[in-house]
């Protein structure tokens, strides 16, 4: 069965569609949790939250294509990860400053695995991999992520550019084959 | 930089997107995520359902009240008249009792002869319970004692001649949409009422209306009665 069957059942209370929608799905969600959210215990946990809102709210939700529904989960695992991060996490650790044009190397984020990139991520400081994940990843601008975790821009920007300085510093520190990989 | 060249970072991201587990890490059991999962999502529809049952359960329990309230409310008052006015408690037992068999309208009105020209007129009001005890001394009183009003129907004896006649003079007034029935009653002799019907187009809204002798001399009544209950009756006419 596809998704919008699936979806389409389950709107309907079918718990078997829920659990073939959850099976499908949850590998890929407990890792947008496990980016945000370092301990895999608290990420498992957030990503039944996320999941336990979806089936609840899944009436409102207009299926207009996988990668739209796929984007909709995701933003709602995001925001679940965000609120726990709230809670937990003050965001303005770092004073506001001009950010500093640093230049993280991209062809060498393109060659390495997905795992090394997601273990690279994972291993940022929570203010930073945060705002690494919205603005790099999930593509959001500054001035949203400013409004969403409620710290100025300035210090939105600057915390990403000290992420990036950081995940340089580490693809040289864990001596990953930055130079073979940039000139191949 | 990583934000200023969106293409080229397009792959990496994609990568990421695409990662469903890391081989370094134990794979996470679904199944007892989905059980916990389905465990919270089964406990939540409980609860609704054991809200709606409750809310159920409280809308019965305040109608029950509500209706019980309303019927103390009546008990008492019917209570009340009947100890201000014993003379009248036996003589409508008796006409209740008779006429126990009869459909009882929404309005009811008892008249007990009394001495002389005077009379008590008992209203009976199945509505609110109020019951009304008057006593009518001349017929030009009457309109005093009783004000016409569209929305209140009233029956109301004049006078009563003597003991050993029948001659009651009625004055009604009642809406032309209400059918009148008036019936009589008398202990001694009729156990079933009879009727005259009036009202439909004779009555116009608020007219007084004369009942004479002729008009309830189809009841056969015992001369020996010392009362004579007149009962009348006002119900819709459809």
């Amino acid at each position: 069965m596809n998704i919008p069957e699936l979806i389409k059942e389950a709107k309907q209370g079918s718990s078997a569609a829920q659990k073939c929608l959850f099976d499908q799905l949850a590998d890929k969600m407990l890792m947008v949790c496990r980016r945000y959210v370092k301990s895999p215990e608290d990420a498992e946990e957030l990503m039944l939250d996320g999941f336990y809102k979806f089936f609840k709210n899944i009436s409102s939700f207009d299926y207009q294509g996988d990668a739209a529904f796929y984007a909709w989960l995701k933003k709602v695992m995001i925001n679940e990860c965000l609120m726990f991060l709230r809670k937990k996490t003050v965001f303005t650790i770092v004073t506001e400053t001009a950010a500093e044009e640093l230049i993280l190397e991209e062809d060498v984020l393109d060659k390495l695995s997905a795992a090394e990139i997601f273990n690279l991520i994972v291993q940022l400081p929570v203010g930073y991999r945060t705002i690494f994940n919205l603005h790099s990843i999930e593509g959001m601008p500054h001035a949203e992520i400013a409004a969403l975790l409620g710290i100025a821009e300035g210090t939105s920007k600057s915390q990403l550019s000290k992420a990036r300085t950081l995940l340089q510093k580490m693809l040289l520190q864990n001596k990953i084959d930055y130079v073979t990989r940039k000139t191949q | 930089m990583l934000h200023e060249r969106p293409n080229e970072s397009f792959h990496w991201k994609n990568k990421l997107d695409e990662l469903d587990h890391l081989s370094s890490e134990p794979v996470v059991d679904k199944t007892a995520s989905w059980e916990r999962l389905h465990a919270r999502l089964s406990q939540k529809k409980k609860k609704n359902k054991i809200f709606w049952y409750q809310t159920a359960a409280a809308c019965v329990l305040m109608a029950v009240g509500i209706s019980w309230f309303f019927t103390n409310e009546k008990t008492g008052k019917q209570v009340t008249d009947k100890n201000l006015y014993p003379a009248q408690r036996s003589v409508n037992k008796r006409s209740i009792a008779k006429n126990e068999n009869a459909k009882v309208d929404t309005q009811s009105i008892t008249i007990i002869k009394r001495e002389g020209e005077k009379a008590a007129v008992l209203f009976n009001n199945k509505k609110n319970a109020v019951s009304k005890v008057s006593t009518v001394v001349e017929k030009n009183d009457v309109p005093n004692l009783f004000p016409v009003k569209d929305s209140l129907q009233e029956v109301i004896i004049n006078t009563v001649k003597s003991a050993d006649t029948i001659h009651a003079n009625l004055i009604t007034a009642t809406s032309s949409r209400k059918k009148l029935r008036v019936v009589h009653i008398n202990h001694l002799e009729r156990s079933s009422e009879q009727e005259i019907q009036y009202g439909r187009t004779a009555l116009p809204s608020a007219q007084i209306k004369n009942f004479r002798n002729e008009d309830i001399s189809a009841f056969s009544l015992s001369k020996n009665a010392s009362d004579n209950i007149v009962k009348i009756k006002l119900s819709p006419s459809n």
